[in-house]
């Protein structure tokens, strides 16, 4: 049914060539800087002149649910949400345009600094899933070439 | 309104500061010309235009005597300011610069929609002072474009609209509504409509409380130039003392701080250990104080401050300020390098649940949490340091003091078949103590009490083979995705467990070096974790699903508590699954399976449908774990909102949330399957001028002095005048 | 500043300066072409042709009834400058008007517009838009007037 790989031809091949040819902007706060590393360490670590820049900008949010007889509550929800835009660094044209997101359990437990260290533990991971979900969706949008609209055949 | 004209004020000309230089250009287009020589006049006929510098005017005709500098402009004369007011009038005399003068007859409309109407005006260096005045943002103007009385208006003896300040004030005003004056308001001063509060008085909020009866909050803010202000709110109620709210903001040059305290000095009822019997404790003084804020030092250096307390546990529930169950406090200085982080923390709670005794709460000061990933590669990997230190205190419980080290090497690379492998190798040096151990509130999380260390050592080896290809004219992704891990022996035994209580399996963790959360406890042995990422991706459509499951190589079964997921040698199955349909339908479903009986352990639906305006929310979970070392209890829970707009300008919405636990899931909850926990219902107008909203609330739990009980809020706001 | 054009003198002697003069003395006509120059006290008129139309009284000599000047028309005088395409010169009536794209410059101010009246009686002049053959004071369709002012300095003790 189609399927090939799509980092077919390894570290040359033209996906993980496309990747590596692109900068991660900074991003601010904390989370910021745990998507920026696995960003990094997913897309590769760019030349000096990267054609592409990545911006990405980051909403973190913890909501309580499961509200137990006494009103308090059982378990919170730490979401991780990303919209991101790759940039030609030349022109200034948006090539993608798109948003990720994921999220991760905590359970009130019975001590409230580990309830604090579960959500910096679920930040940690939530960051690279999301770091991960933005480098699939580049490495699809390079796979089928548009993110050399311009480029000379 | 009719009113006959007055005569025009005597032209401002002379003695007043001419802010025209000689050599400034006055720019003319007319149909017709005439420049008398004999007097200097210029006298311009036909949709005449004249702009100077960013103040213009246009009339039918315009007399310019260029000798005193005098402008006369007649017959749909309309004069525009540079931040974009306008002003139409029968009559203006203005001088040169177009701005100051007399204006006959003046609607002044400004540039975020507020008009002033006025029989008579004179504009001074740009400050426009208007005679028997009327002010009104609401369009004057049906749908079809017939003419329509304003929703409300404020009429004033005297209203100055100063562009440069960015005020209006009035004189004797009364606000009317439909026609009918319902407040005097003696003077006060509103911003033109760049945001911002009006200083003075704001308007009241009413609310129906059933343990307070009928609430009245009367707000009056206070602004002390552009940076600060303060509100002052005080509320009288039917059924309790009187409280007032104080809110104070203050913008430094290095970041905002505010600071919010509602107080009250009104009756406190406590409850005995069995929870029926009630201790009154009469009039007491009750309130909640928070402060926050944020300072940028420098460019890298930041500091972040909350602090949150009260004095009783229901205090902030019973006033409808928050439903909180524990206030945390914290202070966070960090630092932001180009390739390092570092924050050092502190942390305070104060726990509202019922039975929980301050002394147990923890306080952590410091928390230390610093990460450092150098560019440059090692061996072709990528090095990343993390280190982490602890001081944890508690007035009468266990204290532990730890340090953390740890040392991290990947590499990732590509194979030609497209395979992305990642080879990791990671040492970890702990070093802890406590003390109390035997006050420690849970003794199988204290550990031995004495100073202890451990050195974790860890390889792991994680494949990923994605394959795409296109399919119904989008795309379908499959990953396949192996883990191995081989860790030391975890030596969890005799180290104190304070932040890895709250173990639970999940897709999100799955694939974690250590499924415990934070530092306290490490995951020893041996394993493979495997799983499957499937996607199809069209425009406007999006559908991911995946699965994963792993598998102990030793024989180590009881590293993890019984009902996490992670307990025996092989794992439950976990899982999640998200459906996007443009921006209409957005499905998230996360699950995980018992795995040998591959019953529902946890199950958490969120449903979200339509458009930003009219929409629908469910969300839904149930926990059958059967945790049963922390207070976890089984647990099942729907909550469901939704909005609807219509007419234009009206909307409803309500949500509730039902507590569907069984008594076979959870003894110790009294109800059986079905019982709402909270819901609210509301209905509300808003256009571009005026909002109100009028919401029922019910609260079916009680907590002590917090009843169950209906709450009525009327909210009402005048857009525009920043209430 | 008043401008010099009030109380012009029309009887003041006028003389010419042409490359080719031709006279038609049945028609009471003179023809001036090629850069044709005229004076009268302090104001000149300058213009590619100029007709003159002359009275000549049973005794005494002929006087200038009016002049028809055509091809970019300029009227100086010390106080303001006129530029047009055509330009009419009627003496009796004590009136100078210019037409087709009229610039009228006076110190820094300068407008614009179709057609210029100037009344040398009164120093009053009109500009406007009218383009076609318009009775003064009735502007015709279109021709927009368009004008700059530049304050005058003005003495503090006003």
């Amino acid at each position: 049914c189609g399927l090939q790989p799509v980092y077919s031809g390894g570290g040359s091949g033209p996906v993980a060539m496309a990747l590596s040819d692109i900068a991660v902007a900074p991003i601010p706060d904390r989370a910021g800087f745990l998507v920026g590393n696995a960003l990094r360490d997913r897309l590769g670590n760019p030349g000096e002149t990267p054609r592409l820049r990545l911006e990405v900008e980051l909403d973190d949010a913890i909501t309580g649910f499961g509200i137990r007889g006494d009103n308090s509550i059982a378990r919170e929800r730490r979401t991780l949400r990303a919209r991101y835009r790759v940039v030609q660094v030349a022109t200034g044209a948006v090539l993608l345009d798109a948003t990720a997101g994921s999220d991760a359990g905590i359970d009130r437990v019975s001590s409230d600094f580990a309830v604090v260290s579960a959500e910096n533990s679920a930040l940690d991971r939530l960051s690279v899933e999301v770091a991960r979900q933005i480098a699939a969706r580049i490495a699809e949008v390079a796979r089928t070439g548009q993110l050399y609209p311009a480029a000379p055949k | 309104q009719t009113v006959s004209p007055p005569p025009v004020a005597p032209p401002l000309s002379g003695g007043m500061a001419d802010v025209v230089q000689p050599g400034d250009v006055i720019d003319f287009s007319a149909d017709e010309m005439t420049y008398a020589d004999t007097d200097q006049i210029v006298t311009a006929k036909g949709d005449v235009r004249i702009n100077r510098d960013g103040y213009s005017l246009r009339a039918d005709t315009v007399e310019y005597n260029r000798r005193t500098g005098q402008v006369e402009a007649r017959g749909n004369v309309v004069t525009i300011d540079p931040e974009g007011n306008q002003a139409f009038g029968d009559r203006v005399q203005l001088t040169e610069s177009l701005r100051d003068g007399a204006i006959d007859n003046i609607l002044l409309v400004l540039n975020d929609g507020g008009r002033l109407a006025a029989a008579s005006a004179t504009r001074v260096n740009g400050v426009s002072t208007l005679n028997r005045a009327v002010y009104s943002p609401c369009s004057v103007t049906g749908d079809e474009g017939n003419p329509r009385e304003p929703l409300w208006c404020i009429k004033a003896a005297r209203i100055v609209h100063d562009p440069a300040r960015h005020r209006v004030s009035y004189k004797q005003a009364r606000l009317e509504f439909l026609g009918v004056p319902i407040l005097f308001l003696p003077n006060f001063s509103h911003p033109d409509g760049s945001a911002g509060r009006a200083s003075g008085l704001l308007l009241p909020d009413i609310e129906y409380r059933r343990s307070l009866g009928l609430g009245v909050g009367l707000p009056y803010n206070i602004s002390f130039g552009s940076d600060r202000d303060v509100t002052i709110k005080p509320w009288l109620y039917t059924g309790a003392n009187p409280a007032v709210a104080l809110q104070a903001r203050r913008l430094f040059k290095a970041g905002p701080v505010q600071f919010d305290a509602f107080m009250t000095y009104a009756n406190l009822t406590e409850f005995a250990a069995d929870n029926t019997t009630e201790l009154d404790r009469g009039d007491r003084f009750r309130g909640y104080f928070a402060a926050k804020g944020q300072f940028q030092h420098s460019s890298r250096w930041r500091s972040t401050f909350s602090v949150r307390l009260t004095t009783d546990d229901t205090f902030n529930r019973r006033y409808g300020l928050d439903y909180d169950d524990s206030l945390r406090s914290t202070y966070n200085l960090e630092r932001f390098g180009s390739d390092s982080y570092l924050s050092i923390a502190a942390f305070a709670f104060q726990d509202l649940r019922r039975g929980s005794r301050g002394g147990e709460t923890p306080i952590a000061l410091p928390l230390i949490d610093y990460r450092w990933t150098p560019r440059e590669t090692v061996f072709g990997g990528q090095i990343s340091v993390e280190a982490n230190a602890l001081g944890l205190y508690r007035t009468d419980g266990q204290r532990i003091a730890r340090g953390i080290a740890s040392g991290r090497w990947d590499r990732s690379f590509l194979t030609n078949f497209g395979q992305r492998i990642t080879a990791t190798a990671l040492l970890r040096g702990d070093l802890y103590d406590s003390a109390n151990v035997d006050q420690a509130t849970r003794p199988e999380y204290a550990g031995s009490g004495k100073i202890d260390g451990r050195i974790l050592p860890l390889v792991a080896l994680d494949a990923e083979w994605p394959f795409a290809g296109p399919l119904f004219g989008g795309t379908q992704t499959i990953t396949p995705r192996v883990q191995l891990v081989g860790a030391g022996g975890g030596q969890n035994s005799g180290i104190p467990n304070e932040d890895a209580r709250a173990v639970d399996l999940e897709d999100r963790t799955i694939f974690d070096l250590n499924r415990f959360p934070g530092y306290d406890r490490w995951e020893g042995g041996a394993r493979v974790t495997y799983g499957a990422q499937y996607s199809f991706q069209r425009p406007r459509f999006a559908l991911t699903t995946e699965i994963a499951q792993s598998m102990r190589l030793d024989e180590r079964g009881d590293l993890f508590p019984g009902g996490t997921g992670l307990s025996g040698r092989l794992s439950d199955i976990v899982g999640r699954t998200t459906l996007k349909y443009g921006r209409l339908v957005a499905l998230t479903h996360r699950y995980r399976l018992d795995k040998s009986s591959l019953s529902v352990r946890r199950n958490e639906i969120d449903l979200n449908v339509g458009s930003s305006r009219t929409y629908a929310t469910l969300a839904y979970i149930r926990l059958n774990r059967d945790i049963n070392t922390e207070d976890l209890a089984d647990r099942e829970e729907i909550r469901v909102g939704a909005r609807a707009a219509f007419a234009k300008y009206w909307s409803v919405f309500g949500s509730t949330i039902i507590d569907l636990t069984s008594r076979g899931e959870d003894p110790t909850f009294g109800d059986d399957g079905f019982s709402p926990v909270r819901s609210r219902v509301g209905v509300a107008y808003e256009d571009e001028c005026f909002r109100i909203g009028v919401t029922w609330r019910r609260d079916y739990i009680a907590d002590r002095d917090f009843r169950r009980g209906d709450t009525y809020q009327l909210s009402v706001a005048f857009k525009n005048l920043g209430f | 500043q008043t401008s010099s054009l009030k109380n012009h003198d029309t009887d003041a002697p006028i003389d010419f300066d042409a490359a080719r003069i031709e006279v038609r003395d049945k028609e009471n006509q003179a023809l001036l072409s090629g850069d044709v120059k005229i004076r009268q006290g302090n104001m000149t008129l300058d213009a590619d042709s100029v007709k003159i139309f002359y009275s000549r009284p049973v005794r005494g000599d002929p006087s200038v009834r009016r002049l028809d000047a055509q091809g970019n028309v300029r009227l100086v005088s010390p106080s303001e400058r006129a530029t047009g395409r055509y330009g009419v010169y009627d003496v009796t009536e004590k009136q100078i008007t210019l037409i087709g794209d009229v610039v009228l410059n006076q110190g820094q101010s300068q407008l614009r517009g179709q057609r210029l009246a100037i009344d040398l009686d009164s120093g009053r002049s009109t500009l406007d838009g009218a383009s076609g053959t318009a009775t003064p004071g009735k502007p015709a369709a279109g021709g927009r007037v368009s004008g700059r002012f530049v304050v005058p300095p003005r003495n503090p003790s006003k």
